[in-house]
Formats: C-alpha cells, structure tokens, sequence
C-alpha cells in the first residue's frame, strides 16, 4: 500500500516535570489527517498534562511538536513565534475542556460564544455571523431560541455542546478533547459522544481525545495510547489494546471496566 | 466453481496469552498454525471450545496480535500482512476488504438502524442515498420491517440485532469475510437467508472463514472443514 501523506502532528520525545517530578516522559507519536486517538489512563498518569503541552498551555522542558500546517509547512511548535503558535490555536487547533465554564465566555451569548473565535479571524459581517452561529447550534442540537441567552443558564450537556460547536465554527484541523464527557449523567454522555462522533466523521477533522473512560475511548477513537507514570505503556488499534492487551497495567484497566 | 486466487495467507501463527493478573499465568493457544484460503471458498474452524478458533479468527482481523509467523491478506491486489502493517493500513484493510460478523452488535447509542448499516459503505466512498439504498435492500432481505429503520437496535431482539449486524457487514461486499455463529441467534427462515447471502458472497469469489456449531448451516455453506488442531503443532 502506497502512503504518501505525513502525519499532521509528530511528536517527539516529549517530556515535562513540575520540579522534581516527572509528569511526562520520553513521550513519542504520530497523529495522522482524519485520525482519532485516544489517550486512556488514570488520574495522574500524565495524559492531561501531555495535552495541555500539545496545545501550548504549558511549557515543555524537551522535545519537538511539529505540526504540518494548512500551508504545507511543518513548523515545531516548541520553538515557534508565541504570535505564530497562537493564530494557529485560534484557526487550524480547537480544545474543548472538561469543564465547559473553562472553555466558554460565560458573559457572552450562545450565539458571541460561536462567533468569537470567527471574529478573532477577522469575520465583521454580523448577519453573516449570526446564521452562522445559528447553524452551527443546530448543529449541535440546541434550540435556535436560546441563540441569545448566557450559558449559565444552560444544562451541562447543553454548555458541552455550545463549546463544541465554538470549537468547529473554523473549521479545525485537529481537536484536542479533555474528558469532553466527563461529569455528565450518562444518557446526556450518549447523545455527546454519538454527536462528537458524527461531527468528526462529517469534517474529517483529526482529534486528541483524553479520557479515563474506555467505553468512551472504544466508541470515538480509531487508536490508543495507554500511559502510567507520564509513560506510553501501550499502543495499538482500539480493539488490539481493549481486547488483547499486553502490558500489566493495561490488563488492570481492562478488567477493572464493568462492560466496555 | 473454484477459484484459486489466494485471498488469506496464514503462516505458522503462534499466539499465547500472559496473564499478568494471575501471576503472569501463560495460556498458549495457537502454535505454528497455518491456513491458506482462496476466493469463493467457505472454510469452517472446528474444534471444541478453547481450541483456538475464536483466537484464529481475531487474529485474521487484526485485533489478536500473533507473536510469531504471518497473517497476509490480499487488499487492493496485493498480500498485506496484518502483523507487521501499521495500524492505519489495518485500518484501510477493514474498509475495503475485510468484513467481520461477531456474535453481538455493538450498538452505538441513537445511531439508526438504517445508518449502521449504511455506514460501511459511506466510509468506503459510496454517496449516501446509494448506501441507504442497499443498506434497505439487506434489511428487507433479512426480514427487518421498514418501521423499525429509523431506531437505534439497542432494544431490539437478540436475532434482530444479529440480523442488523449480518446486513452492516453483508451490504459492503467485502472480498473477505470472518463470520462467528452468523445463524445461532436466528430462526429457520432467517438462517436460510444467511445461508443464502454466504453462498452470493461465494459466488462472488469472497473468501470467507467461519465458525459454525448450526449443523444445518454448517453442511450448507462449508466447502472446507479443517480442525483448528491440527493447523499447527499441539499447542
């Protein structure tokens, strides 16, 4: 089989300490256009912190993030510009937190909190924003008549959705997802993962999705990346690693689950 | 008809389980097991449980990763082995070529009927009103009622859910198909239009592996038994 394309992220040996201790190790690994990779562990294994380095939140202490751009040009994102790191976030990169008070303005209306980011890239035409803030909340299934109401006085299903839709409104490129369904009840998780799972598939967006959870893990990602104390354990496609998986630690995961 | 073009290649697969929970408890199933399997034939694993026809068959799909020895499949005209290809190549290898009815759906929460059994087809690039076409025409064959489309299968009936889960697998036309127990939850009726959809598939020169308890759809599809046991050393 002839695979021409590179990789859209390339990680490479990747490491972060919060003084003396190491929250990630020597982490390595290629994302690739259209893939969804999911990265399982429990608290405190580093999987929030490897994200959290992706996306430029905090500062690495060793290693290479290249991202291979729209332009077509790979850059590092450890030695990039702060100016060039940070137009990248705004267009080709969404995170969407666990916590959507972290990833929304909480003062601004469902419809600003869609059209922030558009505006941030230059979109002035208000008409023009607001159908399509008004699309993009019925795409995520929300009642066009809230278009105008603050989300504090949205369900937590709702604010998750609202965040997903301000994340896709550009059009990313790559997602990084924190736990996106984690303190929901589980028929409000059902609906979110059905919806992330359509959305990524109809934009062919490629995404990061951190999770705790391998029922989640099973239904959204293409492959896993298991990892204890700031380390890759294992990895491998999503059935490999959840229905033969070889390292200790990954066993105890698996077999800790009631029905995954 | 026979025809000869080698469709799966499995070379001398060993595969043994550690268990790490039990002390590192080693579990050897297969040891040095070959098969090979041309297009337009049916071979049936046989074999007590525990045997290793379940682990073969997981192991052709990529998801059981063998230790030692090779599992090649022919994918876009040439033999691809699972056990060296990345994990996208596998992936590409299940969009196109390799079909696998399991013993259970897995249900995706408030996804349709109809669209989990479009939805092999859209991801191998058919246009959407193509894949509902034939996702129905399977559905229709298999004696699920046009009201029950448009729900999720999570509450239908054990035998439903199977049927939903042979046309998914079945509407693609895959050059290869894995199939385990595809008729144990089914009626008469229903297990003769399986059997009928296996023998197209033949017909088509899809290379097929099964596991079969069903004696009736056993004798009906198999053109090859072969004991699991000795498809390699005693393991």
């Amino acid at each position: 089989m002839s695979v021409i394309e590179r990789p859209l992220l390339a990680v490479e040996n990747l490491s972060k300490a919060f003084g003396a201790r190491p929250a990630v190790r020597d982490v390595s690994f290629s994302l690739w256009p259209g893939e969804v990779l999911g990265i399982v562990g429990e608290s405190g294994s580093g999987k929030s912190t490897l994200l959290n380095c992706l996306a430029g939140r905090m500062q690495v202490d060793a290693g290479r993030i290249v991202y291979d751009t729209a332009a077509g040009a790979p850059i590092d994102l450890v030695t990039a510009a702060e100016s060039a790191r940070r137009h990248l976030m705004r267009t080709e990169w969404g995170f969407v937190q666990q916590n959507p008070r972290d990833g929304l303005r909480m003062d601004f209306s469902a419809g600003a909190n869609i059209g922030e980011r558009l505006m941030a890239i230059g979109d002035r035409n208000y008409a023009q924003l607001r159908s399509t803030a008004e699309s993009w909340l019925s795409a995520v299934e929300m009642p066009l008549r809230r278009i105008d109401d603050l989300p504090r006085t949205f369900s937590g299903g709702m604010q998750q959705r609202l965040q997903i839709a301000r994340n896709l409104v550009t059009r990313p490129r790559l997602v990084l997802m924190d736990e996106p369904t984690g303190g929901l009840d589980v028929s409000v998780q059902a609906r979110l993962l059905d919806l992330i799972r359509r959305l990524v598939q109809q934009f062919q967006v490629s995404a990061i999705v951190v999770t705790h959870d391998l029922g989640v893990a099973r239904l959204l990602a293409h492959r896993l990346m298991v990892m204890k104390d700031g380390m890759v354990v294992e990895e491998g496609l999503t059935d490999q690693v959840l229905d033969d998986p070889q390292h200790e630690y990954t066993q105890l995961l698996v077999s800790s689950v009631l029905s995954a | 008809m026979t025809n000869s073009l080698p469709m799966i290649d499995v070379r001398d697969i060993s595969k043994t389980f550690r268990l790490h929970l039990r002390g590192g408890a080693e579990l050897p199933v297969l040891r040095a097991a070959s098969l090979q399997v041309a297009a337009g034939e049916c071979v049936t694993l046989h074999g007590a449980s525990g045997s290793g026809k379940s682990t073969l068959l997981r192991s052709l799909y990529g998801t059981y990763r063998p230790q030692q020895g090779h599992v090649r499949l022919r994918h876009r005209g040439e033999m691809v082995d699972l056990v060296t290809a990345l994990p996208r190549q596998i992936l590409d290898v299940r969009r196109y070529t390799l079909g696998y009815v399991t013993q259970f759906l897995r249900v995706v929460p408030r996804v349709s009927t109809l669209d989990i059994v479009a939805e092999p087809l859209m991801t191998q690039g058919n246009d959407e009103a193509e894949a509902r076409r034939r996702a129905g025409e399977l559905l229709e064959r298999l004696g699920i009622a046009g009201k029950l489309w448009d729900l999720p299968p999570a509450t239908f009936s054990g035998g439903e859910q199977q049927r939903v889960n042979i046309a998914r697998v079945f509407a693609a036309e895959y050059p290869i198909l894995l199939l385990d127990e595809p008729t144990a939850s089914l009626d008469e009726a229903n297990a003769q239009t399986v059997i009928e959809l296996i023998k197209d598939a033949r017909s088509r020169g899809t290379a097929i592996v099964a596991i079969v308890h069903e004696p009736v759809t056993r004798a009906a599809i198999t053109t090859r038994l072969v004991p699991v046991a000795e498809l390699g050393e005693a393991a």
